[in-house]
């Protein structure tokens, strides 16, 4: 009998050392097919789609605690669809005032922003360290899907 | 689950085809041995010339979150007769999934 169920599933991560400037990398890869299907790794399985997705947000939640949104780079936009001064304004909002400074790199300014995390988002009450991580609003790890299973 | 970069054999980004789910971890085990052992048999082939195939292996000994140390130096290449080509992945049931119908 085929079984509509919902699976998590946690994106497959691949980090290296970019050695030249000392920070872990995060490579986004497929599986090189036509469909580009992002490689994901299976983590439960479950009847409803609304069991899934909240396991899902918890899921999203411990992994959090368990990585730096700044391994892929020092300003990684493509994890967030704020710009860098609203990004700024809106950790202000939060009350974060220990914010890194620019730094002049190559003719542009930079902020260090990995090295910041590093240094400061342990010390976040849980509140605040998840509403910063919500304003990186497309680094997800988890997400939801249906399958369909004989059992 | 294997990129060439030139040198040897790199394993890219975690995940990959799924192919068979078990109930009992052993079973899955099993399979996986089986598996593992022809696909270490046909990239092992060419072992015993000067460049045989080699894997790095350093993936399996971190954790999914644990960054590299930025070492280019400490690389853990094996030949293909310790390196692994299946995986078991366990996963959660959510209630009443996976149950025997009588």
């Amino acid at each position: 009998v085929i079984h509509t169920l919902y699976l998590v599933r946690r994106r497959g991560l691949h980090l290296l050392s970019d050695v030249s400037v000392s920070l872990p990398l995060v490579f986004e890869e497929t599986l090189n097919r036509a469909d580009d299907t992002p490689r994901t790794v299976p983590v439960a399985a479950f009847a409803t789609v609304e069991e899934a997705e909240c396991r899902a947000r918890d899921l999203e939640r411990e992994g959090r605690r368990l990585r730096n949104p700044f391994w892929a780079g020092h300003w990684g936009m493509w994890r967030n669809s704020r710009s860098e001064d609203d990004f700024l304004s809106s950790l202000t909002a939060l009350g974060i005032v220990d914010l890194p400074k620019a730094a002049r790199r190559s003719n542009h300014l930079t902020r260090n922003w990995y090295v910041w995390w590093e240094q400061n988002a342990d010390e976040w009450p849980d509140e605040v360290f998840q509403a910063v991580w919500d304003l990186l609003d497309l680094d997800r790890l988890y997400d939801v899907v249906p399958v369909e299973i004989d059992l | 689950l294997w990129e060439y970069n030139d040198n040897w054999e790199e394993p890219g980004a975690e995940g990959g085809e799924t192919v068979r789910a078990f109930r009992r971890r052993e079973d899955a085990e099993a399979l996986r041995d089986l598996l593992e052992e022809e696909a270490r048999q046909a990239r092992g082939a060419d072992a015993g010339e000067d460049s045989p195939w080699r894997f790095e292996m350093d993936r399996w000994r971190r954790g999914a979150f644990d960054p590299p140390k930025p070492d280019p130096l400490r690389y853990d290449v094996v030949p293909a007769g310790e390196a692994t080509f299946y995986e078991v992945i366990e996963i959660e049931l959510g209630p009443g999934v996976g149950e025997k119908r009588s």
